[in-house]
Parts: structure tokens; sequence; C-alpha cells
């Protein structure tokens, strides 16, 4: 994202941008004093707009809050609000892409084991093992780090691959959204290449067109790729991929 | 005899916003409400539900459509209002303007998490304009007839740009994609037309 991303501004307190725009541009204004006190305006524009859509709520709806939050703990004070951004996006990582439902395990020595977040209901995604939240908070992680870079990538048959890598992590996170369909009995692998060697980072489930992945082994990647393989995976790629991006 | 001139009766609250003088009787503020809502106060939390619940809900049933989803995710923010509210920084912000944040965020983050996969652009027939079929409020009309005046004022590219991306919860490049206008004009249209709306409703920051 080179553009200058001061021209975000509006569209984010609209909320008119990605989950990774969002990291973005809130890492940037966590240091841009100028941009707090236009964007605290923005906002607070924006809050009006909720005048408009006024609309008298149910009258349960008053006794089902009261219900929940009598049953709801809150937060103590503290935390400044870059942490909260962060605790908060960890504990509910969800882009429009898919929700949050990870647990991913990358199994060791070359094997594919890891399959990718399936879109679920975030309610099923807060219930989901820890190793859900890890992995949430390594994504997130890698979203905010001071010297992650994003690629991204339309994909000629349709959908879009958005990459976002940290030398500093080691680490990475694909996002992929919209992929076009496949035959009942392939899947989307997804690979990391060393020149021409490659290493696998993930299989998603069957019919799964849309997910997101961390991934590890970043240092020395030249290429971050798809392609189409039979169910279960291939060691390696056997026809070209769908898309590459350039990493 | 000393003057009494520094007994100065305070009407106008601490804060500089532009709002109107509330009467000396008013109910509290949000801002106090949420600071005892904080404090585990439910009997403050009900108050401030009667303040905000309307414009939450409302907003919610605009982007979700679905009566029961609005209901829904107006009940997951009234209950994230409640178990974050230590978290509000009076110094960012008004109350309000935080807990219509929260909602906002709410409603888009489901209405795309809804309809993920499915074509979004195609969903827009015509781009309403927000208040077609919202049953009218007694209350808050004064409110509701300024920002629908201050809309009103806006050019034709800001309004819709606004409009969908904030009552339709679309993205940037999505309203690109629906208006037919390049990327860099559409963000430009967003901020320039907040700023314009902010100026003509008097709204400031502390």
């Amino acid at each position: 994202m080179s553009v200058d991303i001061h021209t975000l501004a509006g569209a984010y307190a609209l909320d008119a941008v990605t989950d990774i725009e969002r990291a973005e541009f809130a890492r940037h204004v966590a240091g841009c004093e100028s941009c707090a006190q236009e964007l605290a305006e923005l906002r607070a524009t924006v809050g009006r707009l909720s005048d408009a859509t006024s609309r008298t709520a149910p009258p349960n709806l008053k006794a089902s809050v009261m219900a929940a939050v009598a049953q709801t703990r809150q937060l103590p004070p503290g935390r400044d609000p870059e942490a909260r951004e962060a605790t908060k996006r960890s504990r509910g990582w969800r882009g429009w892409v898919a929700a949050a439902a990870a647990a991913v395990v990358l199994a060791a020595g070359g094997g594919v084991a890891g399959y990718a977040i399936s879109n679920s209901r975030v309610r099923d995604a807060q219930r989901a093992a820890s190793a859900a939240e890890a992995s949430n908070a390594k994504i997130n992680a890698v979203l905010t780090a001071s010297d992650a870079r994003v690629h991204t990538d339309r994909l000629p048959a349709g959908g879009q691959v958005t990459v976002v890598v940290s030398a500093k992590l080691n680490e990475g996170v694909a996002v992929l959204a919209d992929l076009p369909p496949l035959a009942n009995d392939r899947v989307y692998q997804l690979w990391l290449l060393y020149g021409q060697q490659a290493k696998s980072v993930g299989v998603m489930n069957p019919h799964v067109l849309a997910g997101t992945q961390l991934f590890g082994g970043v240092d020395g990647a030249t290429t971050f790729a798809i392609s189409a393989e039979k169910a279960g995976g291939a060691p390696a790629p056997t026809l070209s991929p769908v898309t590459s991006v350039n990493l | 005899m000393t003057s009494s001139r520094g007994d100065a009766r305070r009407e106008h609250s601490e804060s500089p916003r532009l709002e109107a003088v509330p009467p000396v009787n008013s109910p509290p503020a949000a801002e106090e409400l949420l600071g005892r809502v904080a404090r585990g106060d439910e009997r403050a939390f009900e108050a401030l539900y009667d303040v905000v619940a309307a414009r939450v809900y409302g907003l919610a049933r605009r982007i979700l459509r679905d009566p029961a989803q609005a209901e829904e995710v107006a009940q997951e923010v009234l209950v994230e209002v409640w178990r974050t509210a230590s978290r509000f920084d009076a110094s960012k912000g008004s109350a309000t303007s935080w807990i219509f944040t929260i909602a906002h965020r709410r409603a888009v983050d489901r209405v795309r998490s809804e309809q993920a996969g499915a074509d979004r652009l195609q969903r827009v027939a015509t781009i309403e304009t927000p208040y077609d079929d919202v049953v009218e409020e007694a209350t808050a009309r004064l409110e509701k007839t300024q920002v629908r005046r201050c809309l009103a004022g806006l050019t034709e590219l800001q309004r819709e740009a606004i409009t969908l991306a904030y009552y339709g919860g679309y993205t940037y490049r999505e309203v690109a994609d629906l208006l037919k206008t390049g990327l860099p004009a559409i963000k430009t249209r967003m901020r320039d037309g907040l700023i314009r709306l902010r100026d003509c409703l008097g709204v400031t920051v502390g």
C-alpha cells in the first residue's frame, strides 16, 4: 500500500475497508497525532449517520439485553487503545473473506496436515479450541507487524489472494477470497517457493473457496503460490499454479 | 462586598462540543452513564440503553435487513458496550460516537460474513437513501432531520459513496465498482463528504 495512506481516512471511518487495510491504517494512526485527531472527528461525524436510521427496538430486546448483561463480566480498566485494538482483533479476527475458526496445524517434515479456515459463524469461532486463539493472535501479529508487506493478486479466473508477510516474524498470512470452484476430487493447495523448491503451507478442504492461512518459513521464500491438486494434497505442485505472488 | 460574578451558573457541560444546550434538569449525559456502567452500574446501563437502543437497532436493521439478525447484532453490540465500558476514552470522542462505532463495525462484519461468496455487488438495484423505509421516531426527530438535511447538501457522488459504505456495508473498492468510479476519487469523495457533513452538523471533538 504505497499510495498516500491518509486518503483512506474517510473510508476507514466508514468501515469501508478490508480487515487488512484496517490493520494497516490503524498501525499508521498509532504513530500520527494529526491523523488521530482527524479520525476522531470523522468518527464522530459518521456516528451521527445513525440518527437517520433510528428505529424503535422490539420490546423484548431490552429484557434480553439486560439478562445477558447480568451474566457478562466486564473488562477491568486499563490497556491503551492500540493494545485494545490488537486484543479485540486477536479474539475475534475475521475478514469478510472468512470467519476465524482456525486450528492450523502444520506437520513437521514436509507432510501436509494443515487445513484452512472454513467459512463459519463467529459464534462457533469463539467456541473453538485455544489453539485457534493462539493462531488468531499470530495472524494478528503478522497483520500488524511494523515490517508487514502486503501483496495482492487477482486470479484470472476470478477470486483474489492477499499475502501479508513479516520478515521479522518470519511468518505470513494468506487471505483467499472467491476462488473458482474445482472438480469434486480436487482441492486448493498453498505453497511457498524457494527458487525451484516448493514447500506446502496448507491444503484447503474440498469445496472451500475462501480462507485464511498462517504460515512460517518466510525467510528465503521467493513466491507464494496456489495450485489445484487431488484431494488430500500433493507433496509438490503437480500442475502449474493457479496463481503465484512474488514476495 | 465581593462580586458574585465569579459564581457562574454552569449551564454548559465541560465539553466544547457543539450540542444543544440541555435544560438545567436534563437527564445525565451518555458520558456520565457510561462512566457508571464501567463500574458495574446496571441501572445506569439501562438508562444508556434507552438513549442509544433505537439508533443501534435501527442501524443494524438497515444494514442487515433481516429483523432477527438485526436484533442479534443489536444485542451483541449492547452487551459489548457493557463488557468494555471501561475502555471508553472520553478524550477521544463522545460516548455515543464510541457506541455507534462499535455498532457499525459489528453490523458490517456480520453482513459481510453472511454474504461472503455471494455477489454483494448485485444486491444493489438502486442506491436508496438510508431512510426510505424507516418508521418515524417520535423522539430524536430534530437530529434525524438535521442529518438528512446535511446529507442532501453533499454532492451526489459524495452522498452515494457515503450511503453505500455506511448503510450498505460495502468496502470502498466495492463502492468504486458500483459507482463505476476510480479508487482515488471514491476515497476522496468519502473523506470530503464526511468533512462537509462534519461542518454542516457542527461536530467537534474536544
